[in-house]
This record gives structure tokens, C-alpha cells and sequence, in this order.
């Protein structure tokens, strides 16, 4: 009985065996009879979309030895052993398809290379990840003046307050937000003036000062600007009945404050309808922009890719024609990671899920499988939107289950983050333990995370755990460097990797490379002595890059800087500093370009402890983790813009101002909403970090500020340390290169078949082919031969002579064929036309050789006889050579063909 | 006989055996040769590629073309088309008409579409019959055997490698009435499909067997069975592409060492990019290339490219690319004059001649500009900047061929076809690239493919598989290498053919053969320079003061190393361009004009600001601060009115002051009733100091200002001149940093030593020498 539910909705808590789940599931299906090229697979990185295919690759080839071998069975409804009685065939179905598994990226630029033409783009255009912001900027300025837009934007930019810069984020939102509202529907308004508001400020102070209120009171009614009277404390107070105004108060005050708070929430009210308004006209030469330059560079980056392909299919292309170019429906999809899919991917992505569980006939196998844990959706801040977990579910009725063992951390791990999170986040369900492991976990507090982080560490090397077994979970990117610097600092001989969270041209040997090619090329003498203290010399050393041709490929300098400085030292950025360069042609677009390299040093890999942030670690497992409190204070709150939602519906945009939520019920609301997202953020974040450990988890936390303030933690030791016996046996076998490289020499010369041509005049050249070509066609030297012979020529070449040119080629020929004294030569001979032959191990090409019983006829064409002397040296070999193959008479004859007459030479 | 090969480089092969002694050579060709010598087309010339472009473009100029959203604009229209000609070519030489399409789109999806295509392709073989010509479309409807060549010899026979395609099959069938015609093939699991092609001649093949088939007499004349062995392999996964080099030198010198020879010898690039990757480690030149060097590499194409570049898009980057390849501004004002007129064939080739050497021609620059003018002659007239695109598009499809190269050859694999060498390496060999799958195919799905029986995906990669079989089958030693990362895996194919990595590459010892030794040094990194300078023996500005309060080493960098910051010249801008560019429109403004009005002085600094020829980014800025300098006209109007006059502006002031030399250029001094009121201007924020912050206060500008001055004249005041506010603004705590300032002085007294870097990093965020110290984020 196949226990294979067509409709499923898996929620993975963390270490539940998602990745497992998902091959299973793939696995099945192929057994099922779907094909691989029609089932999508989805994943949120390269990385896990590579892993997925390996997986299911190794899973297939051992199938007998794998666990997976049985849930496989049970949910195909096959015994195990006809399972892998069918292997093999499953597998090289599996080999030979194109597969659909990558992230949803690539998917989407996929599908748009398909429509690149009706989106005006190239089919071959690139992704780059480099922004063309300046590009960009030019553009959009451009066309703000052919449209008239210009000084509204002048004006914008200085009533707001924002820099182009700024206003080009808020543009970058709506770029992303476009599936969800519809900027043309936003009215723009007139600017307003904050006159009115100053005035009542004003007012209140007149009226305190009235009171006789002290200057400290009066000041408080003091604002030049909205941005200073939105600080004013008192407007988070009902009323003014506190603090030394107080004994102030007069009903006319009352009434006025009344009347201010009403009139600033009109205001803003006014101020948010224009600055959305301006900025909603803006978005659409901002998008024109974008798109003009996506088609002028034949370049886009993701979010390109993604907003034109919404735009298309939302208004153009109909899903007929989409599958028709996707070369047939997709039966079968698979989503990873489901809570970190964003809204506009997920309105692509529902027309294909909607065509699945559409019910076409039950005959049709289609499923819809989708994964994930909205537990652990911490990617809101780019669009991430957990709630299409749920949403998707109800829209396509599809089942719900939740896998409920946790196979990954030991028994106190899980039991310490059910007791946790069972009260913090909604509908947590606790976790059962799979480990027979104790585990260990702890939690501490302390006024200095750095040292309590140090002391963890050691606390564990001392205990007997390999570094490498060592995982530090930082809140922020600095964080992580910071760890780094403390540890390696203080633990002698220690190891430290981090992840990939430097820039490539930040690697000094990288950035030192860099420097000498802007000597080069600017000659500034600050790139020299760069370069110089770099790689451990004085600045004021001398240094000659006379020797460096600029007009190589960078590739080619870049290779020839390390070799000639020998700076070389087993460094995979360098290596990655060349590969990149290839994609420069010349040394100026790697100049100007090198400073915006996108690319990330390669992450150093040894067997250290690693230190990454909660974000990178998402995914990972560990043995030890050390959860580390948030090192600094965190950042500031939000954008300009606050987004209100209802399940997946965009309902509101509102300008963010700081206390606004004391004066606007509206915005109140939207605040709160937003204040609830921002906690359950947190909470994921640190559910994804605690969830991390596979045996032990140690939580490092400060007493003040802490980050972890949502959690009700206490001080906490529980289990002990277990450490891993070193497995020596699966360490790899590892093949060094041993071999020496030398000279095998060149290629010997080429064995040249024409006389060397030094003459350049293309016409004579092409003039002396297409006559040949017409003389090799000749079956016999009559008309007719030449008349065939003739149409031949000039579909070969009418396209480089012209009609008249390849008639005189006619002219020449027919007086040939009508001269005696050519026609003696090749009488009663047999004949060879454009005949090879090797002689001295070169290979030679006769014109015409003619085989007569008692001699032979080497015969040689000319259009000119300008070059006479070569002409007789080369007739002169092919001489020799016939008297070394034949042992006949051998007769050597130039035959001019001239404009006016044949001329005859034997040599 | 003759022997017809599926490359030329077979048939270089196949003579290659001969050279032992003088003889006269069998004849061989390659099947393009052939194909060219045995067909005929009466009264029609061939057409070449940019004459079918334009021949398509025309023929696309009906109504309902627009629904293929393929743009018709001239340069897009090149590549776009590409789409359009691989898409008729595929049918012609399948022998499918768009009809057989419209019968096999069973649900009529598509119908509007394919009746589009059909139009099409009616009214550009409409076209090129009319202009007397024939492409690989209409060829097969057009031609005609040529009798006279093909009964010249006894007799062909044709190596076919993988498929053969019904045009083809055809052509062959017809020349075999005429003449002997063989073919001879392998048949393997990939190219199964011949099975059934000569099935319909009723000649039964099988799998793994390899057979000469005569055509003439329609009757196999040879067959034998594949014996299929192992392959002598080692398979390997870097985590660099470019590692992959190093693994093919090794292997390349395995080989050898094992007793192949180097000439037998083939490196396989299934893309093509990494041939350069290949060549740039290759330091002892074994490697020639098949593929040549792309003529983009070449010194006209990238001159001609650097000046259609510089034309469209002005920036930088592409005036020092001019520089570097040493062309005038006058050859630039040349082209830039005549961009978009209209011009004729010699107009344009004689401008194209521009950079040609005299001396050395370069012939395949010469062969396209003399082909290209044919073009041109019928084209007519033709904007120049389009004449450019079009040739450049021509030159970058042209390479060069690589001569005197190494022994041992790289290729991509079409260019393998039908050859066989004893070491067969192959890079790349990832999921990605091997097999490489099309995404090209715009009009036809599988469905419908396989309904109007031509090949499908399946087919297409199968021949990549079946020319990798081959290579791998006859080699008697095999590397293959991958990238193997994050983003890449080996191909699915090793796992069909049965081979594994079966050891890993310790990839720090790869490294070695790509650079020799390292030496680097740990980085030179003082703890202190030593030397001693003097304050009193030069001058000393307020900025020089400055650096010597924040940072000893700057110091040293700056003015005793006399080191300058170095930028890439760009286009964005920084507020210190701004500020720069405001301080020289007031200047320029104010000095000429005797009488400050507020529109006045408004209509100057505009017209002062604009003029400039920017960036719009720049002019956006600039309209801004147009904005901000509305206020500062009407307090510049104001200030005159009460009697305030310019006294100097920018100038340099000196003066000895406790025997320091004080120096100064000095934007603005008012005066007033004898009185001088010193200005500088701010366009960013104004600087603030506090009590507390006094004793590591650094900026002593107005002090300096007003030191510089007062013994000229009375000083009623010295102000920062807010621009954006319109404002000046007294410095707050000016006589406690005056006397501070006079105890640095008495410090200063002594001379600097031992330069060593500031504690804080504070200030390294935007020193220029940030490097020089290591202390770059």
C-alpha cells in the first residue's frame, strides 16, 4: 500500500531531517514514474541545491545499504526488494535527465531566458551581482528630464530631506514590493507646508509663558522643523497634566494640545500621501530605467530577473505559452525552506502549484510537496514572508504533517530549547529526542561576552574537544571578527575560521596585487609603496614596472606579478583574484571596476574553531555551539517606510515617525503589528542558534542589553561534555602532484600546402581561388565542362567578385581550353586535378598533373605572371618531387591565364 | 576513392600517415568541401551571413511578425535573428515543413505562432529567390548535383560521425546513383537513432557494431562488433576551476612518461572559456590551441572597439583606453563627427583603414574589411556607428589560428569528431557543461519535436555523449577533472559511464606547478620611523597642524614622504567634490562683481554651476545646492546693503608668529568700517567643539585665520560661512582654543621624532595612507 500523499506541507522543526524528508520524497516519486526533467525542485542556496543532487545520486547507487531504503518502500507501496530490483533503471533515468533541481533564482532566470525576447532582453544575458548603481542614477535622471519630472524631484529630494541615494532605497522597495500594491493607484499630493503645527507650537508656548512657566518649559515648545517636535516627550501623553506643566494647565492649553496632536497627525497624514505619491511616480522611470539598462548591457541582477518575470507573466504571457516554453508541464514540485520564499516568488511559483492540485483527472500524477519551519524564518528583512506556509496550504488544500523527532542534538539540547521556546513562540510543539546522548548545556551570564566567550572555549579544548568540533554563534558580522582577534590572541597556537564575511579585495595580498597594476597604469607613487609594505619591503624602495606590458589581459599581468614577485603562498584568493580577472579583456575595465569586486574572499578552511553568524549558520550543524550575546548595541529602528500586512496582503504603507503611533490610531496598529513581527524575528533567530548544537550548547549572555531579553533565560548547567572519539578512518587519502613538467617542444612547422602569399591584396587572392575552383570543377577542357564549372564558381563566389570579375575568369579559361598547345599537353593523358602528394614529408597540391604512358605533365595555373622567379622555384620542387614518384619523363609547365592571352612556360 | 572526413582536421590526419615517403596522396576532404564541390545552384550565388540577416529583416515586415517580440532594430536584429535562421535551418535539413509542425501541435496551441514562422519563411525564400540567391535554408529545394565533379572520381566514402540528418541522407542517396557512395559509422547506445534512419532503407544496423555501409548498392559491406573495454582512467574533483591546470599538466606529463607521444595527446575544454585559463599557466608552451586566439585579442579590433566604446558610453575608463592604445582625439573628433550620418562604402571602409599598418597587414582584418565592403556596395548607405557594430560583430567571430604552438592540443569537442589520440584529458567535466544543454530552442517543445520526428534534447545531448564515449573508448589513458564547490558537481554522465574519483587531490601540492616558491614576507610594519622634523623649519597651515595632532605617521606620509593620495579616476561624487566645485563658483562669481544683488548673483552662480560639463548626477547636486544658495544670495544682498565689502578672496596669507612660519589661503575677508570680518566657507556640517573635548582638539582653522590676519587689520570677527544654511557661524569656544593653540605652539617648539601611528583607529577610517599602516577594515 503506498502510503504516498500526493499534497503535503512539511513543517521541519530544526534537526528533524528535512534534507532527509526531501530525498525520500524525491526518490519516490522517480519510482512512482514521474520523470526527473518534470520534477522542480527548489532550494534556497546553490550550495543546498548541489547537495540535494549528490544526495539523491548516493542514495540511489547504495540503496541497499540506506536507511532511506524503507521509508522509500513505505511510501511507494513497494517491498524493498522490488525496489531494488528496479534500481538500476530508476538511476540512469535519473543520470540522464536534465534535472530541475536549483535554487529559485536560477529557476526564474531560466524561465526568463525563454522570454527574453518578449521582455526585450537578450536570451543570453548575464547576472551580475555588481549594482550599476551610477548607471543607474544617469539613467533615471535622464529620463526625470525628458519626462518633466526633474524639478519635482528637486524639490522632493529638498522638502524631504533625502539624498538620491536615500530616495533610490525606498525606490529598491517598491521594485521588490511591486506584485503587492499598485503604485499607480497611490495619489500624489501637493507638499505641505508644517506652518501650521509650528504655529500652534508656538501658541502653547505663548500660553505657558502666560502661566508664567519657567524657560526650561518654553523651550520645550520650541521646534524649527517636524522633525524636531516629533522628539517632544509629551506627545506620548494624553494630556499635559504632568511634570512642571502641571501646575501650567489651563483648559486653553488642554484644548490646543488637543488641537496640536490632531493637526501633526493631519500633517503627517498630508507628508506621507506626498512622499508616496512622488515616490510612486518616480518608481515607474525608476523601473524604466532599470529595465532600459537590464536591455543596453544585456545585463540583470536577481531581483531583475525576478521583477520582470512577474511583470511578464503577469501581463503577458499566458500559461499555455509558458509551459509550451518550458517544454511541458511541470508534475511534480518540491519547495525547500518554505517560510524564507518571498511574496513576489511565490505569485510566480502559484500558477504552476495551481496547475498541479487543479484536478485534471485523476489519471494525471501530479504532486505538491513543500518544506520548511516558520520557526526558523529570520530572512523577513528581504522578504521572506513565513506566512505563505500557511497561506500556500489553504489556497491549495494541501496536508498538513510535522515531523517530530529531532535527530540531531542530545536529549538535554532539545529538552533545554522545548523548555524555552514552548512558552515563547506560538505553536511550538515540543520536539521528542531521538539521541540517546546526555548532551550538555549551559548558560551564563557575564558583564564581558569576549571573555566569557574565551573562557567557554577553553573550557572546552580543556575538556577534549577538537577545535574544529568548536562552533561561536555571533549576532552581527563584527562580532565575529572581534571573537576572532580575542581567541587567537589568547589561546596559544589556536585555529580560527571564519565564514566568508571579507571582501576578496580586502585580502591584503589581493588588495597588494591590485595595487602594483594601479602603479602600472596611473604611475601614483601611494599604489607602489602599498604594494611594497605589503609584501615586506620599505616604501621608499625603487621599483620598476618597465618590464609589465599593459596591453596583456589582466589575467595575464595579475599571473605574471605573482610568479615575477613570487608572493604566491598556497592562496586560494589569489587564485580567485585570477579567475575573476578573466572576465576582464583589458586592463581598464578591471581598473575601473576592481574597486566594486562583489566577491567574497574564500572562506579560510581549516580545522579550526568556526565563528559565524546566526544567519550563515542557518542549516549547519555543529557538535559544540557557544551562543554569543550581541557584542555592541544594536542598530536603530527601521526604514522610512513601515509595510502593514494581513496575511500575505500589503494593506498599508506609512511613513515611519517616531512617536506617531501616540497621535495616529492607524498607525498604532500597523506599529504593533510590526513590534510583533520584529520580537518573533528574535526569537527565530535565537531558536535557529540553539537549535544548532548537536551535543553541547553553551549561551553566553550579558546582564544588561541583552539580546536574548524575549527569552526568560537563567543561569544553567546541566549534563556534561561529551567528546567524540577521533575518527582516523574517515580521513581521506589525499594524492599530491608529483610530477615535473618540462618542454615537449613545438608543433613541427605546419606542412604548408599553398605557396606562401606575402601579398596582401585580397582581390588578386580571391580573383586566383575562385579561377582554380572553376578549373578543378572541369571534368574535361571543353564548353560544356566550363559551363558547368562556371555556375559552380559563382555560387561560391558571386558574394566577394563581382558579375563582370567572374565573367573575365570565364573569358581566361574559354581561351585556354581553345589553346593548341595546351590542349597537346593534356591530350591523351589522364588527368589529376588539384592532385596532394607528400614529398619530403611536406604535402604538396598540383594543380593539374597529367599521366601520359611514357611522361608526366605537372601543370601550375597562373592569373599573373607578375611573381615569375618564385613561380619557377616552386614548379622547380614540384619537379623534383615527380621524378622521385614516378620513374617517367617529367615536364614542368606555368600556365598563364592573362586578361588578353594564355601563355605557356615550361621550366 | 575519395575520402570524405567530418573535420579538417581528420583529413590532415589521415595524410599525416603518409609521410613516411614521396608518393602521390588519396584525395580527402572534409564533408563541408564536399558538400560545397558536389551540389550546383544555376543562376543563384550563395548568400553570406550578413545578406541573409538583412535579407530575413526584410522579409520580417509584415504585421503580425511583432507577436514573436522579436525586436526588428538593425544590431538587435543580428543576434535576434540567430533564433530564426537555427530554426529554419533545423527543418530544412530534417525535411520538415511548418505544416508537418501545425499536424503535430495536436491542441492547435500554437497555431498563430507557427503561422507566423510560416509567413516568414515564405516571404524570405520569396526574397532570396528574387535577389538570385540561396542559403542552407533553400538549399535543398534549389540544388542540383554536380556531375562533373562527382563523376571526376571513382568513387567516396564517408566517415560519419553520430548522426546524419535527412538532407544529408538524401544527397548521399542521389550521389551514389551517380557514383560509388560508402558510408562507413559506429553505432553505440548514443546514436541509436541510425538505427532506424537506415532502417527505412532496409538496411539493419545494431548497437555497438561498426559498419561500411555502400549506398550505391545498398548493402553492408562491412560489420564488425565494438569490443567494448576499460577505460584507464583518473578521475578528479578540484574546488577551482582553474586548479584543473594544474591536474592537466601532470597529467600531460604522465602520459608522456608512460610513452605516449605528445602529438597524441588531446585536452578536451567543453567550454571553451577555459582554453585562456589554460594558456596563461602553460609556462612551458605545450599546449597549442584548436579553438586559435579570438581576433577580439587583436591590437585593430580593440583600438576599433575602444573607439565605438568611447563614442557611446564617455566615461573614464574609456579615455585612458584611448590613451594606453595611443589614438588622437582627432581620430575620435573624426569618427564622433560622421556617427550617426549616413555614409558610403568607401567612406566607411577608409575610416576603418584608420589604424592599419602599412607596413604589416594584418590579413584577417584585411579579408573582412575587403569582404565587408562588398557588403557594403550592397547595402547602400548606412549610418557609421551601425557600419561599426556590424563590422566588429564580423571581426569577433574571427580567430586567429594558433601557429608553432606546443605539441599537445586543446579543443573543444566538436573539434574531436572522428579523431582519436591516445591521452584524452578532459576539464570541466561538471553537470554544468557536460552534457551542455541548449536552452536555445525558442518555437518548438519536446512534444512537438518528437510528433514531426526531428531531434529532440535527448538527441542533441546524446551526441555530445556519444563523441565523449568515443574519445574516452579509443584513448589508452584517460584524465578527466571537474569543479567541485558549492555551486558545481561532476556530471552525472561519469557515473553512466562507471567511473569514480577514486582519490582526492591534495590541492595545496596542485598549487605549485601554477606559481614556483613564495618568499612574501610578513608585511613591513614599523613600530616607529625615525627621523626628526623641525615644525619651525617650513610653514605650517592649519592643515598641517592638523595632521600632526591626529597622527605622527600621517604626518610623516604626507609631508616628509610627500606621499599623495591615489584614487581611480570615476564619476561618483563625494562631498568633498561638491564642496570644491562651490568654493570655486563663489570665488569666480564674487570677485568680478562690483554690486551684490540677490538676482544677480543668482543668475552668475547658475549660469557658473551649470556651464560645466558633468555628469546629471553632478547637475542633480548642483541644482540642489542651487536651491540651498538662494538664501545665501538674498544674505549676501543683505550684507552688502550694510556696507560689507569683499577685501580679498582665496588668498594666501603668511606670517611669523613665535617663530613658527603660519600659512594660509584664506576663501573670504569682508571688510566693514575698517574692520575685517574672515570667512570660510562650509558646505558640509560645521565643526563644534566642547570643553571637554579641548585638549584633543585638532582643528585650529579660524584661529589660524584670525592669527594670519589681525595684525593686517582689526579682526571684528572670524565665521564659518554656513552655505546650506545661509549662515555664519562663530566659532564657539574661539579664545580657549586661541590659548590652546599657543600651548601647542610651545609644544611644537620641539621637534617631531620617531613618527609612529595614533592609538585610535578612529582616524584611519578616512586616511589615504591607510594601507601603508595595515589598518584598512
Amino acid at each position: 500500500m503506498s502510503m504516498f500523499e500526493p499534497y503535503l506541507a512539511l513543517e521541519a522543526s530544526a534537526g528533524s531531517g528535512k534534507t532527509y524528508a526531501l530525498s525520500v520524497r524525491y526518490i519516490s516519486l522517480l519510482y512512482l514514474g514521474a520523470s526527473p526533467a518534470k520534477i522542480l525542485t527548489l532550494t534556497f542556496t546553490n550550495k543546498a541545491a548541489a547537495e540535494m543532487k549528490s544526495r539523491i545520486c548516493d542514495v540511489l547507487k547504495e540503496l541497499e545499504n540506506r536507511s532511506e531504503l524503507e521509508a522509500i518502500s513505505e511510501q511507494v507501496g513497494l517491498t524493498c526488494k522490488e525496489l531494488l530490483e528496479r534500481k538500476e533503471e530508476v538511476l540512469e533515468k535519473f543520470l540522464k535527465e536534465d534535472l530541475l533541481i536549483s535554487t529559485i533564482d536560477s529557476f526564474f532566470a531560466k524561465i526568463l531566458r525563454k522570454f527574453a525576447l518578449n521582455a526585450g532582453f537578450m536570451p543570453d544575458f548575464k547576472i551580475e551581482t555588481n549594482s550599476l548603481e551610477n548607471e543607474v542614477l544617469e539613467k533615471f535622471l535622464r529620463i526625470c528630464i525628458q519626462e518633466k519630472k526633474y524639478n519635482s524631484l528637486l524639490k522632493f529630494s529638498i522638502n524631504e530631506q533625502k539624498k538620491l541615494s536615500d530616495i533610490f532605497s525606498l525606490l529598491d522597495e517598491f521594485y521588490d514590493k511591486e506584485s503587492e500594491f499598485d503604485p499607480k493607484k497611490i495619489q500624489t499630493t501637493l507638499h505641505v507646508n508644517p506652518k501650521q503645527v509650528l504655529s500652534i507650537l508656538n501658541e502653547l508656548k505663548e500660553l505657558f509663558a502666560k502661566e508664567g512657566a519657567k524657560e526650561g518649559v518654553l523651550k520645550t515648545f520650541e521646534a524649527e522643523s517636524i522633525s524636531e517636535v516629533v522628539k517632544k516627550k509629551y506627545l506620548a501623553k494624553d494630556d499635559l497634566a504632568y511634570w512642571q506643566y502641571k501646575k501650567h494647565v489651563t483648559p486653553q492649553i488642554s484644548e490646543l494640545f488637543d488641537e496640536l496632536k490632531e493637526v501633526l497627525s493631519t500633517y503627517l497624514n498630508e507628508r506621507e500621501k506626498y512622499l508616496l505619491g512622488e515616490l510612486s511616480e518616480l518608481f515607474y522611470i525608476y523601473k524604466y530605467a532599470i529595465r532600459s539598462l537590464n536591455k543596453e548591457l544585456s545585463t540583470l541582477s536577481f531581483s531583475d530577473v525576478t521583477n520582470a518575470l512577474y511583470t511578464l507573466l503577469e501581463d503577458e504571457i499566458s500559461k499555455d505559452f509558458l509551459y509550451f516554453r518550458l517544454d511541458g508541464k511541470i508534475e511534480h514540485i518540491l519547495i525547500d525552506e518554505f517560510q524564507d520564499t518571498n511574496i513576489m516568488q511565490y505569485k510566480i511559483l502559484a500558477p504552476l502549484m495551481s496547475e498541479i492540485v487543479s484536478g485534471v483527472g485523476a489519471s494525471e500524477f501530479k504532486s505538491l510537496f513543500f518544506v520548511g519551519d516558520i520557526k526558523q524564518s529570520i530572512y523577513r528583512f528581504r522578504g521572506g514572508a513565513k506566512e505563505l506556509f500557511k497561506h500556500a496550504r489553504e489556497e491549495f488544500g494541501v496536508k498538513r504533517d510535522v515531523l517530530d523527532t529531532n535527530y540531531r542534538s542530545a536529549i538535554n539540547v532539545v529538552e533545554y530549547v522545548n523548555d524555552i521556546f514552548v512558552h515563547e513562540i506560538k505553536g511550538y510543539e515540543r520536539q521528542l529526542v531521538k539521541s540517546k546522548e546526555e548532551g550538555y548545556v549551559e548558560v551564563g551570564f557575564s558583564e564581558s561576552i569576549e571573555e566569557m566567550v574565551l573562557q567557554k572555549v577553553t573550557f572546552l579544548l580543556d575538556e577534549g574537544v577538537e577545535a574544529k568540533d568548536i562552533a561561536i554563534l555571533t549576532h552581527q558580522n563584527k562580532d565575529a571578527k572581534t571573537l576572532k582577534n580575542v581567541l587567537i590572541q589568547n589561546i596559544k597556537d589556536i585555529n580560527v575560521q571564519t565564514e566568508a564575511t571579507i571582501k576578496l579585495i580586502s585580502v591584503p595580498i589581493v588588495g597588494a596585487i591590485i595595487d602594483l597594476l594601479k602603479y602600472a597604469y596611473f604611475k601614483e607613487e601611494l599604489y607602489k609603496q602599498n604594494f611594497l609594505v605589503a609584501i615586506g619591503f620599505d616604501w621608499r624602495e625603487k621599483l620598476d614596472m618597465s618590464w609589465l606590458n599593459l596591453n596583456q589581459t589582466p589575467m595575464k599581468m595579475i599571473i605574471s606579478i605573482v610568479k615575477r614577485y613570487e608572493i604566491f603562498e598556497d592562496d586560494m584568493d589569489i587564485i580567485k583574484l585570477i579567475e575573476l580577472s578573466s572576465r576582464y579583456s583589458d586592463i581598464e575595465s578591471f581598473l575601473f571596476e576592481c574597486d566594486e569586486f562583489g566577491e567574497d574572499a574564500k572562506s579560510e578552511d581549516n580545522d579550526g574553531v568556526k565563528i559565524l553568524t546566526i544567519h550563515k549558520s542557518k542549516g549547519l550543524e555543529f557538535e559544540h555551539v557557544i551562543v554569543a550575546d550581541r557584542l555592541g548595541s544594536p542598530r536603530g529602528g527601521g526604514g522610512t517606510l513601515l509595510y502593514e500586512y494581513d496575511d500575505i496582503n500589503l494593506v498599508g504603507i506609512y511613513q515611519r515617525v517616531s512617536q506617531r503611533e501616540f497621535i495616529d490610531k492607524k498607525y498604532e496598529n500597523a506599529k504593533a503589528k510590526e513590534d510583533v513581527l520584529e520580537k518573533e524575528d528574535v526569537l527565530n533567530m535565537h531558536y535557529v542558534a540553539f537549535t544548532r548544537a548537536e551535543s553541547s550548547l553553551i549561551v553566553c549572555a550579558k546582564e544588561q542589553k541583552s539580546a536574548f531579553k524575549h527569552l526568560t533565560l537563567e543561569e544553567v548547567r546541566k549534563g556534561s561534555v561529551h567528546v567524540k572519539q577521533k575518527s582516523f578512518a574517515s580521513q581521506k587519502v589525499l594524492v599530491s602532484m608529483n610530477q615535473t613538467l618540462e618542454s615537449y617542444g613545438t608543433q613541427e612547422s605546419t606542412k604548408t600546402l599553398e605557396e606562401d602569399s606575402s601579398e596582401a591584396d585580397h582581390f588578386a587572392i580571391t580573383y586566383g581561388l575562385a579561377m582554380h575552383f572553376c578549373l578543378e570543377m572541369m571534368s574535361g577542357f571543353n564548353k560544356e565542362s566550363l559551363d558547368k564549372a562556371f555556375v559552380c564558381t559563382c555560387n561560391k563566389y558571386r558574394v566577394v567578385l563581382s558579375m563582370s570579375e567572374l565573367e573575365s575568369i570565364y573569358s581566361r579559361i574559354t581561351m585556354l581550353i581553345n589553346n593548341e598547345e595546351f590542349l597537346s599537353l593534356v591530350k591523351n593523358g589522364k588527368f589529376y586535378k588539384e592532385q596532394p602528394l607528400v614529398y619530403n614529408g611536406e604535402r604538396k597540391q598540383i594543380d593539374l598533373l597529367v599521366e601520359k604512358d611514357d611522361e608526366v605533365i605537372v601543370i601550375d595555373y597562373k592569373s599573373s605572371a607578375d611573381v615569375y622567379d618564385s613561380h619557377l622555384a616552386q614548379i622547380g620542387i614540384y619537379k623534383e618531387a615527380m621524378l622521385s614518384i614516378y620513374a617517367k619523363e617529367v615536364s614542368c609547365y606555368l600556365v598563364y591565364l592573362q586578361e588578353n592571352d594564355i601563355k605557356l612556360r615550361k621550366s | 576513392m575519395t575520402e570524405i572526413f567530418p573535420t579538417s582536421r581528420c583529413v590532415r590526419e589521415f595524410y599525416s600517415h603518409f609521410y613516411d615517403k614521396d608518393r602521390l596522396l588519396p584525395k580527402a576532404m572534409g564533408i563541408a568541401e564536399f558538400e560545397s564541390k558536389a551540389i550546383v545552384v544555376p543562376h543563384k550565388s550563395l548568400a553570406d551571413e550578413d545578406t541573409r540577416v538583412l535579407v530575413m529583416q526584410e522579409a520580417s515586415g509584415f504585421e503580425n511578425f511583432g507577436e514573436l517580440k522579436i525586436d526588428r532594430e538593425f544590431l538587435s536584429f543580428i543576434k535576434n535573428s540567430s533564433y530564426l535562421f537555427r530554426f529554419f535551418e533545423e527543418l530544412s535539413l530534417e525535411n520538415v515543413q511548418i505544416e508537418d509542425l501545425e499536424l503535430a501541435d495536436t491542441y492547435a496551441q500554437f497555431e498563430e505562432h507557427l503561422s507566423i514562422l510560416k509567413e516568414l519563411l515564405q516571404r524570405y525564400k520569396t526574397l532570396l529567390n528574387q535577389k538570385k540567391l540561396y542559403d542552407k535554408i533553400t538549399l535543398p529545394e534549389v540544388y542540383e548535383l554536380n556531375d562533373e565533379f562527382l563523376q571526376s572520381s571513382e568513387g567516396f566514402i564517408f566517415h560519419l560521425e553520430g548522426f546524419l540528418n535527412k538532407f544529408e541522407l538524401d544527397l548521399f542517396l542521389k550521389v551514389a546513383q551517380i557514383t560509388s557512395f560508402k558510408i562507413s559509422l559506429h553505432v553505440t547506445k548514443y546514436n541509436q537513432k541510425m538505427i532506424e534512419l537506415f532502417e527505412a532503407l532496409e538496411i539493419s544496423l545494431h548497437v555497438n557494431h561498426s559498419y561500411v555501409i555502400n549506398l550505391s548498392t545498398n548493402t553492408i559491406e562491412q560489420s564488425q562488433v565494438i569490443k567494448s573495454k576499460d577505460i584507464n582512467y583518473d578521475v578528479r574533483g578540484f574546488s577551482s576551476r582553474s586548479l584543473q591546470s594544474s591536474f592537466v599538466y601532470e597529467k600531460i606529463a604522465q602520459f608522456v612518461q608512460n610513452g605516449i607521444n605528445p602529438e597524441n595527446i588531446a585536452v578536451i575544454v567543453p567550454d571553451e572559456s577555459f582554453a585562456d585559463t589554460l594558456k596563461a599557466f602553460d609556462s612551458f608552451k605545450n599546449l597549442n590551441f584548436a579553438m586559435g586566439e579570438s581576433y577580439i585579442h587583436s591590437k585593430l579590433y580593440k583600438k576599433l572597439d575602444a573607439v565605438d566604446k568611447c563614442i557611446r558610453l564617455k566615461d573614464y575608463e574609456h579615455k585612458f583606453r584611448l590613451n594606453r592604445l595611443k589614438i588622437e582625439q582627432s581620430t575620435i573628433d573624426d569618427f564622433q563627427k560622421l556617427w550617426r550620418k549616413k555614409l558610403q562604402a568607401d567612406e566607411i571602409i577608409s575610416l576603418l583603414k584608420v589604424f592599419c599598418d602599412p607596413q604589416k597587414a594584418d590579413e584577417i582584418y584585411d579579408e573582412e574589411l575587403f569582404k565587408f565592403s562588398n557588403l557594403l556596395k550592397n547595402l547602400g548607405s548606412i549610418e557609421l556607428q551601425q557600419a561599426i557594430k556590424l563590422f566588429l560583430n564580423r571581426l569577433s567571430k574571427k580567430s586567429k589560428d594558433d601557429v608553432m604552438g606546443g605539441k599537445i592540443t586543446v579543443m573543444g569537442l566538436l573539434e574531436s569528431r572522428g579523431m582519436s589520440y591516445d591521452g584524452v584529458i578532459v576539464v570541466d567535466f561538471s553537470d554544468e557543461f557536460v552534457p551542455k544543454r541548449s536552452q536555445k530552442d525558442m518555437f518548438l517543445s519536446s512534444s512537438i519535436r518528437s510528433h514531426a520526428k526531428l531531434p529532440n534534447k535527448t538527441d542533441r545531448e546524446n551526441l555530445q555523449r556519444y563523441f565523449y564515449y568515443r574519445l574516452l573508448e579509443n584513448a589508452k589513458e584517460v584524465a578527466i577533472s571537474f569543479t567541485k564547490n558549492d555551486q558545481s558537481m561532476g556530471s552525472r554522465f561519469l557515473d553512466e559511464l562507471g567511473l569514480h574519483v577514486k582519490v582526492n587531490s591534495d590541492e595545496i601540492s596542485y598549487f605549485k606547478p601554477l606559481f614556483s616558491s613564495s618568499k612574501l614576507a610578513s608585511r613591513y610594519d614599523p613600530e616607529i620611523v625615525e627621523g626628526s622634523y623641525d615644525v619651525r623649519s617650513g610653514t605650517l597651515s592649519a592643515s598641517k597642524l592638523k595632521t600632526i595632532l591626529t597622527c605622527k605617521r600621517q604626518f610623516y606620509y604626507k609631508y616628509i614622504l610627500k606621499s599623495q593620495e591615489a584614487k581611480v579616476p570615476n564619476d561618483t561624487i563625494n562631498e568633498a567634490d561638491i564642496g570644491n566645485i562651490l568654493h570655486d563658483a563663489l570665488h569666480h562669481v564674487l570677485k568680478d562683481m562690483k554690486v551684490v544683488d540677490e538676482d544677480n548673483l543668482m543668475i552668475l552662480l547658475r549660469r557658473y554651476l551649470q556651464s560645466e560639463e558633468k555628469s546629471l548626477i553632478w547637475h542633480y547636486h548642483l541644482d540642489i545646492w542651487l536651491d540651498y544658495l538662494k538664501d545665501f544670495a538674498k544674505l549676501e544682498a543683505k550684507r552688502y546693503l550694510e556696507g560689507y565689502r569683499i577685501y580679498s578672496l582665496e588668498k594666501p596669507y603668511t606670517i611669523e608668529h613665535r617663530g613658527f612660519t603660519l600659512e594660509g589661503k584664506i576663501d573670504r575677508i569682508d571688510i566693514k568700517d575698517e574692520r575685517f570680518c574672515v570667512i570660510d566657507y562650509k558646505s558640509g556640517k560645521i565643526p563644534k567643539s566642547t570643553i571637554k573635548t579641548l585638549d584633543k582638539e585638532t582643528n585650529f582653522q579660524l584661529e589660524f585665520y584670525y592669527l594670519l590676519t589681525n595684525q593686517i587689520k582689526e579682526v571684528q570677527s572670524v565665521y564659518y560661512y554656513d552655505l546650506k544654511k545661509a549662515q555664519l557661524v562663530c566659532e564657539n569656544l574661539f579664545e580657549e582654543k586661541l590659548d590652546k593653540l599657543n600651548e601647542i605652539f610651545q609644544e611644537l617648539e620641539k621637534p617631531l621624532v620617531n613618527f609612529e601611528k595614533c592609538d585610535s583607529k578612529a582616524s584611519c577610517m578616512y586616511c589615504p595612507f591607510v594601507k601603508l599602516c595595515g589598518r584598512e577594515v
